[in-house]
């Protein structure tokens, strides 16, 4: 898919929850025929704002006023009649604030699309999809593009956590791809009062016999849990997680974006060394089978927390520990 | 097409040193992942020559995360740690790659000893027709072998360019360090030594804190900072750069992001920029800056870029 830097416009942006929005964002023909002057190109055609396959993400900018970096989106669902984008964000820092701020009509650029998509491994009636609060959108966007699935049987199942009930958004879109979708929360206010591992436990039969393959998204701790939950369950089952990350570039331009691969992986790095696989560009979606996870997370230091010899994250450690 | 258009259009060539480039723009070291970019703009046609990331002699991991903070409307601090495969890697995969965008390549090396530095050089010479210039990182702030701590010695910099430059007959550009009280000491070094060209300046030191979590934003506890606010000091490192050494062959960098950044660059002496942060803002920086300085020459009736270099010293 040709990457471009697409001149959008907001279309929508409302409170959905508490410190939750909801956004669209619509191609500005205008911006981008100019834009195609300035780089003597023909300008693409807009519905290529849509050639971005779930997993992937593009980068979006803030409002100008100073220096912002771009910020990582996944979309959540697409809306090809209106030409809109849809984006679930929840305010996490001053960026995300900024963000909420937006009027309508407000331009931004999104660098699409960036990232490797999710490997699909199992036909969809196979695939389980775990989803943690705004890690929905990968999730939701690959159960409502999968190649047609003609009957509601053959569809995805998914299970989708969340804190509370008024934080279940995106909901409708991971359904609309899936057989069946077990909603849990932390409080219990709706669905199974539990996390998504209890959820997990309630379909272990199904996993054992059937499920081919996992994709998760959501808070890290969880993605750690559901992937030592199911090692345990069934160490052959593919899982592939999406991960997020600071990422002040988001091209794999300038390695601040890093995760740690584990040791003895197929991972494809052509060196005898680990060396940390950047989120943007080998990801944001990896096997978890590739990845240097901890108790309640992933790895932040080199892979020699494990015990390898590499004389490079020894010096890391010694550093890190100033 | 018509002649007269083309002889109208205002030439952005400018030369460091022997180094002719067809334009003045290049990126920073670090800040550039040419399979992107190239997705998005030709780059022989909006960059004067791509600088590769800092390349260490092995594969090396980089520092812990976290290796990057923002700071809001300034900038951004890094502690990456030059993570890469190795020059072995970069000279086999990487630089045929950047060769094949026909954009002349200028490859940037940090070791932690001259001996280093010259095991380097010498792998780079099989592979010196594709190769520009080699700019030497005496000044990462992010490693301890070879970085700013070392390079803040005028005696370190001077046996690293000697050997390097009794090494190879490639074109030798010295980044040097603005961590010190005065640049001049490091670059009187480095040009006694043989260096064809100043880089200045890298990063320069800065920490975060968290305050939410009450505790230092980065694993190493400080990084280098980029960004607009970086400008000033740039500026300054390079005026002085010039004044102290006329006509020395200098390529400016820090907090670039604005046309007029650019021309002030320009106009206290620098041949070329390398714009590095403001891209991650803005993917299409540099064919909106190669279109902004030939709009910027046609409006002032210049044919060149050449007379604006240091236009503006005293």
């Amino acid at each position: 898919m040709p990457l471009h830097d697409w001149p959008v416009k907001v279309t929508l942006n409302q409170k959905v929850a508490t410190g939750s929005y909801e956004m669209r964002l619509a191609v500005d023909e205008e911006a981008l025929a100019q834009q195609a002057v300035l780089l003597g190109q023909a300008a693409p055609a807009k519905e290529a704002w849509f050639d971005l396959q779930a997993g992937q993400f593009f980068m979006l900018s803030l409002p100008s006023d100073g220096f912002w970096l771009r910020r990582p989106f996944s979309p959540l669902s697409f809306n090809k009649a209106t030409g809109e984008v849809n984006l679930y964000y929840k305010v996490v820092g001053v960026g995300t604030q900024q963000l909420a701020q937006l009027p309508l009509g407000s331009a931004l650029q999104a660098l699409s699309p960036l990232g490797k998509p999710f490997q699909l491994l199992a036909a969809p009636e196979e695939t389980l999809l775990v989803a943690g609060g705004v890690g929905v959108a990968p999730l939701a966007l690959l159960a409502q593009l999968w190649p047609q699935t003609p009957t509601t049987s053959q569809k995805p199942r998914a299970i989708y956590g969340v804190r509370s009930q008024s934080d279940l958004f995106g909901l409708q879109e991971l359904a609309s791809g899936c057989s069946a979708v077990q909603v849990c929360t932390d409080d219990g206010s709706t669905g199974l009062h539990g996390n998504v591992c209890d959820a997990l436990t309630q379909q272990e039969n199904w996993l054992k016999s059937t499920c081919k393959q996992v994709l998760v998204c959501g808070p890290n701790p969880m993605m750690a849990a559901v992937v030592r939950y199911l090692q345990q369950l069934k160490p052959d089952l593919p899982v592939h997680v999406s991960l997020e990350n600071h990422m002040p570039c988001g091209t794999g331009a300038c390695y601040g974006c890093v995760v740690h691969p584990a040791e003895n992986t197929a991972n494809p790095m052509p060196n005898p060394m680990p060396n940390p696989m950047r989120v943007c560009l080998e990801g944001p979606t990896f096997d978890a089978r590739d990845l240097l996870w901890t108790s309640n997370g992933l790895a932040r230091d080199a892979a020699c927390t494990l015990g390898s010899a590499c004389q490079t994250s020894a010096t890391v450690l010694k550093e890190a520990s100033v | 097409m018509s002649t007269s258009i083309l002889s109208a259009a205002p030439s952005l060539a400018t030369a460091i040193g022997s180094v002719q480039l067809d334009s003045p723009l290049l990126n920073a070291s670090g800040a550039f992942w040419p399979e992107t970019s190239s997705q998005l703009f030709a780059l022989k046609s909006c960059m004067g020559g791509v600088v590769s990331k800092t390349l260490t002699q092995h594969a090396q991991a980089g520092n812990a995360q976290q290796r990057t903070v923002e700071l809001p409307s300034v900038g951004m601090l890094n502690s990456i740690g030059l993570q890469g495969k190795g020059l072995a890697h970069f000279l086999n995969v990487d630089l045929p790659a950047l060769v094949s965008h026909e954009v002349p390549v200028v490859v940037s090396l940090s070791a932690g000893t001259a001996e280093a530095f010259v095991a380097m050089v010498e792998a780079c010479q099989p592979h010196a027709a594709y190769i520009t210039a080699l700019e030497l990182n005496l000044s990462c702030p992010n490693v301890k072998a070879g970085g700013a701590d070392a390079g803040s010695s005028p005696e370190w910099v001077a046996n690293v360019v000697r050997q390097v430059k009794a090494n190879t007959h490639l074109p030798c550009w010295a980044k040097l360090t603005p961590n010190v009280t005065s640049m001049l000491p490091l670059a009187e070094a480095a040009l006694n030594a043989g260096a064809d060209g100043l880089v200045a300046i890298n990063t320069v030191l800065g920490s975060h804190v968290d305050v939410r979590r009450k505790t230092l934003s980065l694993s190493r506890t400080f990084g280098g900072y980029s960004g607009p606010g970086l400008k000033p000091i740039a500026l300054y490192q390079c005026l002085k750069l010039a004044q102290a050494f006329p006509n020395v062959p200098l390529v400016g960098v820090g907090g670039i992001s604005t046309l007029d950044d650019v021309l002030e660059f320009l106009m206290v002496g620098c041949s070329a920029v390398q714009v590095g942060t403001a891209s991650f803002k803005e993917p299409l920086l540099f064919p909106k800056l190669k279109q902004g300085l030939l709009a910027y020459l046609q409006q002032e009736g210049l044919s060149s870029i050449k007379p604006l270099i240091a236009c503006a010293l005293p």
